[in-house]
C-alpha cells in the first residue's frame, strides 16, 4: 500500500461528505465512485436485513413495506434482499420499475425499490392488486415495496377504492402512526427504518469505517508521524474518533436527538463522520484532500481541522447546513458555558484556585494539537493583557472551539464537578440520559426526586402560581376555563406517592418511549410523552429560571396535557359525585399559597336556602 | 345569483330600521360591535328563553321568533357595579362592620334595583367568602375588564342563571349595541340546520342545567324578587336554508362531541361561531356581485420577514373587506333591471310611483320628490353611508376579534391566524389524526383558507414565479412548527406529518 492509495481513499471518502455536488447522494452514486476508484463502499449489516431474509424464507412469508426518510437505506436493503434471493444484478441495475422473482415457498415476490418511480396509474394498479392479495388467504403474490412515508400515505390516499382498499390503508396508517410493524390482521409488515436509533447505526458505521482497508495506505505515510509538528490532521482526527470517550459523547447527543423525536438517517451519519474527519475551513469544499496536508502543516493551520468543531459543521461555509449539523448545533455546544468553565479556559495556569489549574493542565494543557497549543496560548496572553481588541475577538472564537473540545473530553469522573451539560442548552440532559433513559432501560425506577421536580414544574404551570408544592399534582381551573394563565379554583389533587391507586411516575412503553404517567385510579392513567425539551422545560420551571427560548413552545403543550388530565379526573370523580354534593350548600375550594409557598386550600361555603 | 329570500317582516308598533338594504342581504341584523363572544351570549339568551317555553330550536313559522331574556340587575350590580368591595374588605376587620359598610355603599350606587342587598348576609358564612366569589366571577367575566358600562359586562355562562340581556345603563332599556340581534340570527341559523336537536342534547348539560354546580354558585347572589321581562321579536334571517347553516352546526356538533372537560369547549364554540358568521357575511356579499359565493382567505402563518404569502394575505383581506360595500351597490342596482321598475319608468306618474316602490321594497322614504333614476342614486348614497357606519366594519372587527386577522409584524392588517384559532380549528376538523395536507385541504374546502401550495394553486394564486410555490411551502412548514409547539402535530419525517387532536369523539383522550 502506498501513499497514492491513501490519496485515492481520502478522495473516495470525500464522496460521503457534505460536498455540494453530493446533495443527492444515492446508493447508486457511491457504487459508481467505488467502482471507479477501486474501493469497496463502506458497508455494514442493516439491523433489518435479517428480519427481512427470515421472513421471505419462512413457511408463512408476509409482504413487507419498507418506509423511512430519504437516506435511511431503503434501496440498499431492497438490493440486498434481491441479491440474497438469487435475483439477477443486471436486472437490478436495469431501468425496470417492477421486478419479479420466484421464491422458495412457491410464491412470487414483487419488488418495488422506489414507489415514487411509478406513474399514478401504475401505483393504482399495483396497490389495488396488493390490497386484493392481502385479503386473499391463499394468494401466491408477495410484495416488497420501498417508499418514503409521505409518498406512501399519499399513494394509498389517492386510490379510488372500495372498503377493502380502505381497510388496508387504515391498517398501514395505524402502523405508521403508532410505530408498530404488524399492519392490522393482514399478512403485511411495515418496517419504518426511521425508527431505528441512530446511535446504534452510528456504531455500525464507525466499525465499518475503521475496519476499511482504505486506511492501510496511511500507515506508512510521512505525515502519520508521532511528531506532533508534522502530524496529519486527518490521521489525528481518526484516532480521536476512535477514542471511547469521544464516541460515548457523540452517541449521547444522538440518543438525545432520538428521544427528542429527531431521526437521523444513515446518509446524514455518513456526512457527519466524514466531515468530522476531513473538515477544515480553509480547503476546497472545506474538506481536506491528502494534498492539502503538507501546506496546512507548514502554515501552522493543521489544527483548524479540529474534529470537535467539525462535528457541528463549524468548518462549513454553506448557506444551509446539512440537517445533521443543524440538529447538533441545536445543542448550543460552544456557545453555552458556565463561569467555572470559562474561568478555567481564560485564566488557565494563572487561576488562583489550584483545582482549576489542575483541570486546565490535564484537560487543556496536555493536548498540544487542539488544546493549549502555541496559538491558543498566544491569544490567551494577549486577551489577559487586554491590549488588542481584535485579539479578544479572535480569542472568543478560540474559546468556542475549546468549549466544544471540552464537551467531548471531560472524563465521566469530572463531569458532575464541572457540570458538563452546562456546556449545552440542556442542563438536565446528563441526568435525563443516566437517571431516566438509563434507569428505565435497566428496568429500574426513576428516582423520586426527579418525579417530584417535574410535578413541581407542572404545578407551577397548572396553577400559574410560584409554588413549591411537589407532593401532589394540583388540578385547578379559573372556574370557567382550565386554560387560563392563573387558575385558583381547586378541582382536585393527585398524590405523587402511591395512594389508593393515585400516583405519578416516569415510565417507558414497549417501544422505549418515555412518558410521565399521572395515574388517577387503578384503571385511569394520562400520559405525557417526556421528550428532552419537555423534561428540560419542566425542570427549569421547577428550578425557577425559565429560559425565554422555550417558554412559548412547551407552555401550550403542558396546558393541553392539563386539559386531558382534568377530563379524566372528572370522569373518575363522577363515579362518586352523589357523595360529594349536599342539597342546601356548596363548598368551593380556592387555592392560595402559604408562607412556605406551599399550595393550600381555602374553603368557601355558599348556602342555597330559600332560593328558587 | 343568490338563494331565494323569505318575505320581509313587519314591525307593527315598534320602530322599524331606517331602510331595508343591509337587512335584505344579511338579515336583521348583523352588527360590527357585537363581537363573537357577545353573539354567543345573545344566542344563549334566546336559547334559554325558548328552552323554558319548551320550544328550543323549534321554529314553527319562519322569522316569528319571540323570546324574553332576563335582566338580573341585582346580580350585575354586585359583580360589576361594586368598585369598593375590596377596599371595604381590607379597611374593616370585623365581619359585621364589613357587611354594614358594604350594604350602605350599595344603597348609594345600585343601578336599576330598588330592594336592598341584605339577603346576601344569610347566604355566606362571612364577608370574605362573599368577596372571594365576587372576585372570581369578575375575573372570569366577559368584557369585564373593558371600560364598557356595567350593564354591558357579562358573567361567564356557567348556567342559565348567568344569562341576561345587554342593557342601556341610562334607563335600563334593552341595549342594542352589543346585543344587536346577531345572536338571534345565529340562533335561527342553527334552528334551520340539520343538526339543531343534536346540538341541544350536548349543550344542555353544559350551559342550560340550572342544577349545575357553578350555576348554583351564581344563583346564590340572585335576589329572590321576580322581575318583569320584555319580549324581543323581529329577528329576520332571509334564507330558509344555506349550506352555511349546516357547516356551523356540524362544526359545533363535532366540537361538542369531543367531550372537553367542563366549560373548555365554549371558547372553541365561540371561535367557530365567529368564523362561520364572518363567512356568512362575506359569502352573502360575494354572491350579490359574482356567480359564486366562494371566498378565499389567504392566511399567513406569521413569518419574521415579508413574504409573497404576506402580500397575498394582505390583498385577499382588502378584497374581502370591500365585498359588502359592492354588494350594497349591486343589490340596489338590480332594481333598475326589474320589470316593476321598467313599468314605473313608463308611467306618467313615475316620480310618485317610484317613491312608493322604494318605500315598499327598501323601507326608505326620500325627503324630496325626484326622477326615479335620481331617487335610486339617492337611495344608493344613503345606503352606503349607513352601511359605512357599522356593517362595513364587520369584516375587520370580527376577523380580528376571532383571531383570524392581525397586525403583528406589519403596519397593515392581514389574515394571520392566532394559535388559539388554530387550536380551535384542529379540535373541530380533526378526529383523532389527519394527514397535514389533508387538513389544509379540509380548511380550504370548508372555510376557503389558503395556507399551502395546493390550495393556492386551486385558488389560482400561483403565478409563473417559482418563488410563489416555495413561499407557500414555507408557509406550510411554519404551520407545521406552530402545531408541533401546540402539541397538535406529530411529525413522522420531513415528508409526512399528522395533525392530531387529543380529544376524540365520544370522549376519552389519546396520548
Amino acid at each position: 500500500m502506498s501513499e497514492l492509495t491513501a490519496h485515492l481513499w481520502i478522495q473516495f471518502l470525500r464522496k460521503y461528505g457534505p460536498i455540494p455536488q453530493n446533495d443527492n447522494m444515492y446508493d447508486e452514486a457511491i457504487q459508481r465512485a467505488g467502482r471507479y476508484l477501486k474501493f469497496e463502499p463502506i458497508t455494514f449489516e442493516s439491523p433489518y436485513l435479517k428480519d427481512l431474509k427470515d421472513n421471505f424464507y419462512s413457511e408463512t412469508p408476509r409482504s413487507i413495506i419498507l418506509t423511512g426518510t430519504a437516506g435511511d437505506g431503503k434501496t440498499y436493503l431492497c438490493r440486498k434482499v434481491w441479491e440474497d434471493l438469487g435475483g439477477d444484478l443486471d436486472e437490478w441495475n436495469s431501468e425496470k420499475k417492477l421486478r419479479k422473482i420466484r421464491i422458495a415457498n412457491g410464491k412470487t415476490l414483487i419488488v418495488i425499490k422506489d414507489l415514487s418511480e411509478l406513474r399514478d396509474d401504475e401505483k393504482q394498479v399495483l396497490l389495488k392488486d396488493m390490497s386484493l392479495s392481502l385479503h386473499n388467504p391463499i394468494s401466491v403474490m408477495l410484495f416488497l415495496i420501498a417508499a418514503n412515508d409521505g409518498q406512501l400515505v399519499e399513494a394509498w390516499e389517492r386510490i379510488q377504492g372500495n372498503s377493502k382498499v380502505e381497510e388496508v390503508r387504515n391498517s398501514i396508517e395505524d402502523a405508521l402512526f403508532m410505530g408498530t410493524s404488524q399492519c392490522g390482521d393482514f399478512p403485511l409488515l411495515l418496517f419504518n427504518l426511521s425508527q431505528c436509533g441512530s446511535e446504534k447505526i452510528l456504531e455500525r458505521v464507525l466499525c465499518a469505517l475503521f475496519d476499511h482497508p482504505g486506511w492501510d495506505g496511511c500507515e506508512n505515510c510521512h505525515y502519520s508521524s508521532k511528531d506532533i509538528a508534522v502530524r496529519c490532521p486527518i490521521w489525528e482526527n481518526l484516532h480521536r474518533l476512535k477514542d471511547p470517550l469521544f464516541k460515548k459523547r457523540l452517541f449521547s447527543l444522538l440518543t438525545l436527538c432520538n428521544y427528542n423525536g429527531i431521526h437521523i438517517t444513515i446518509r446524514q451519519l455518513l456526512l457527519l463522520v466524514t466531515n468530522a474527519l476531513l473538515g477544515h475551513p480553509e480547503t476546497k469544499d472545506q474538506l481536506m484532500h491528502c494534498r492539502d496536508v503538507p501546506k496546512l502543516i507548514q502554515e501552522g493551520k493543521a489544527w483548524y481541522g479540529n474534529i470537535y468543531s467539525n462535528v457541528f459543521g463549524t468548518n462549513l461555509r454553506r448557506r444551509r447546513l446539512p440537517e445533521i449539523f443543524e440538529v447538533l448545533k441545536g445543542f448550543g455546544i460552544g456557545d453555552e458555558t458556565s463561569n467555572r468553565i470559562d474561568d478555567l479556559l481564560i485564566f488557565g495556569l494563572d487561576d488562583p484556585d489550584e483545582n482549576q489549574r489542575l483541570y486546565f493542565e490535564c484537560l487543556v494543557g496536555e493536548d498540544e494539537y487542539y488544546g493549549a497549543n502555541k496559538q491558543y496560548r498566544t491569544l490567551q496572553n494577549a486577551y489577559i493583557e487586554g491590549e488588542d481588541p481584535d485579539a479578544a475577538l479572535e480569542f472568543f472564537e478560540a474559546l468556542i472551539k475549546q468549549r466544544q473540545r471540552l464537551f467531548f473530553t471531560i472524563p465521566d469522573t469530572d463531569a458532575e464537578d464541572l457540570r458538563l451539560w452546562e456546556l449545552s442548552v440542556f442542563h438536565y440532559a446528563g441526568e435525563y440520559l443516566n437517571e431516566v433513559i438509563g434507569a428505565l432501560a435497566k428496568g429500574n425506577k426513576v428516582p423520586s426526586r426527579i418525579v417530584s421536580r417535574l410535578v413541581l414544574g407542572l404545578n407551577r404551570i397548572f396553577t400559574g402560581m410560584l409554588t413549591s408544592s411537589d407532593q401532589y399534582l394540583w388540578l385547578a381551573t379559573s372556574g370557567s376555563y382550565s386554560q387560563s394563565r392563573i387558575s385558583n379554583m381547586v378541582e382536585g389533587r393527585i398524590s405523587v406517592m402511591p395512594d389508593k391507586g393515585e400516583y405519578v411516575s416516569i415510565e417507558n412503553d414497549e417501544w422505549g418511549m418515555i412518558f410521565l404517567a399521572v395515574n388517577i385510579d387503578q384503571e385511569t392513567s394520562v400520559r405525557l410523552p417526556l421528550h428532552l425539551t419537555r423534561y428540560e422545560f419542566l425542570s427549569r420551571v421547577a428550578e425557577g429560571a425559565l429560559p425565554s427560548s422555550f417558554s412559548r413552545e412547551c407552555y401550550e403543550d403542558i396546558l393541553s396535557f392539563k386539559s386531558q388530565v382534568l377530563a379524566r379526573y372528572r370522569d373518575v370523580q363522577s363515579k362518586y359525585r352523589t357523595l360529594l354534593r349536599t342539597e342546601d350548600e356548596m363548598l368551593l375550594r380556592f387555592l392560595a399559597l402559604d408562607a412556605r409557598s406551599q399550595l393550600i386550600e381555602r374553603q368557601v361555603v355558599v348556602k342555597f336556602e330559600g332560593q328558587g | 345569483m343568490f338563494p331565494e329570500k323569505l318575505p320581509q317582516i313587519t314591525f307593527g308598533a315598534e320602530r322599524p330600521p331606517s331602510m331595508w338594504v343591509d337587512e335584505a342581504i344579511w338579515g336583521h341584523r348583523l352588527y360590527d360591535e357585537q363581537i363573537p363572544w357577545l353573539i354567543f351570549l345573545e344566542f344563549l339568551n334566546v336559547l334559554w328563553s325558548e328552552e323554558r317555553d319548551e320550544k328550543a330550536f323549534i321554529e314553527t313559522d319562519y322569522n316569528k321568533l319571540s323570546y324574553r331574556p332576563r335582566r338580573l340587575l341585582p346580580l350585575r350590580n354586585i359583580v360589576f357595579n361594586n368598585p369598593k368591595l375590596k377596599a371595604i374588605m381590607s379597611e374593616h376587620a370585623d365581619d359585621s362592620a364589613r357587611w354594614r359598610h358594604w350594604l350602605k355603599e350599595m344603597e348609594k350606587i345600585r343601578g336599576g334595583v330598588d330592594s336592598p342587598f341584605s339577603y346576601l348576609r344569610d347566604r355566606f358564612n362571612n364577608f370574605e367568602d362573599f368577596c372571594e366569589i365576587v372576585e372570581m366571577l369578575r375575573a372570569t367575566s366577559i368584557e369585564g375588564s373593558s371600560n364598557k358600562q356595567f350593564t354591558s359586562k357579562f358573567i361567564f355562562p356557567y348556567g342559565p342563571d348567568c344569562l341576561y340581556e345587554d342593557l342601556d345603563a341610562r334607563n335600563f332599556t334593552p341595549g342594542r349595541r352589543f346585543f344587536a340581534r346577531t345572536g338571534e340570527l345565529a340562533y335561527l341559523m342553527l334552528c334551520r340546520s340539520s343538526y339543531a336537536q343534536d346540538i341541544l342534547g350536548y349543550i344542555r348539560p353544559i350551559v342550560l342545567d340550572p342544577r349545575s354546580r357553578w350555576n348554583q354558585l351564581v344563583l346564590s347572589l340572585h335576589s329572590i324578587e321576580k322581575e318583569k321581562l320584555s319580549t324581543h321579536s323581529h329577528a329576520y334571517l332571509p334564507y330558509k336554508y344555506l349550506p352555511d347553516f349546516d357547516r356551523l352546526a356540524k362544526d359545533w356538533l363535532d366540537l361538542l362531541r369531543r367531550d372537553l372537560p367542563g366549560y373548555d369547549v365554549l371558547p372553541h364554540l365561540v371561535s367557530l361561531l365567529g368564523l362561520n358568521m364572518l363567512l356568512y357575511f362575506l359569502r352573502r356579499g360575494k354572491e350579490h356581485i359574482a356567480d359564486s359565493p366562494n371566498i378565499t382567505i389567504v392566511c399567513e402563518i406569521i413569518s419574521p420577514k415579508k413574504t409573497v404569502v404576506r402580500e397575498l394575505a394582505d390583498q385577499s383581506y382588502k378584497f374581502n373587506n370591500y365585498l359588502s360595500r359592492d354588494a350594497i351597490v349591486s343589490y340596489i342596482d338590480q332594481t333598475r333591471d326589474s320589470e316593476d321598475w321598467k313599468r314605473i319608468l313608463a308611467h306618467p306618474d313615475r316620480n310618485a310611483l317610484a317613491r312608493d316602490f322604494l318605500k315598499d321594497n327598501f323601507m326608505w322614504d326620500p325627503e324630496t320628490s325626484a326622477e326615479p333614476a335620481i331617487l335610486l342614486d339617492m337611495l344608493k348614497d344613503a345606503a352606503l353611508q349607513r352601511h359605512a357606519q357599522h356593517n362595513a366594519k364587520i369584516h375587520a372587527n370580527w376577523a380580528r376579534s376571532l383571531g383570524l386577522a392581525s397586525r403583528r409584524n406589519t403596519r397593515t392588517v392581514r389574515y394571520a391566524p392566532t394559535d388559539s384559532l388554530l387550536k380551535s380549528l384542529v379540535y373541530t376538523v380533526v378526529d383523532g389524526r389527519m394527514e397535514l395536507h389533508k387538513f389544509l385541504e379540509e380548511l380550504y374546502s370548508r372555510y376557503g383558507f389558503v395556507i399551502g401550495y395546493a390550495q393556492a394553486d386551486a385558488a389560482s394564486l400561483i403565478g409563473s414565479d417559482k418563488g410563489d410555490i416555495q413561499a407557500f411551502r414555507e408557509n406550510t412548514q411554519r404551520l407545521e412548527m406552530r402545531l408541533v409547539s401546540l402539541g397538535l402535530l406529530k411529525r413522522l419525517s420531513d415528508a409526512c406529518a399528522y395533525v392530531q387532536n387529543p380529544f376524540i369523539i365520544g370522549g376519552g383522550c389519546r396520548n
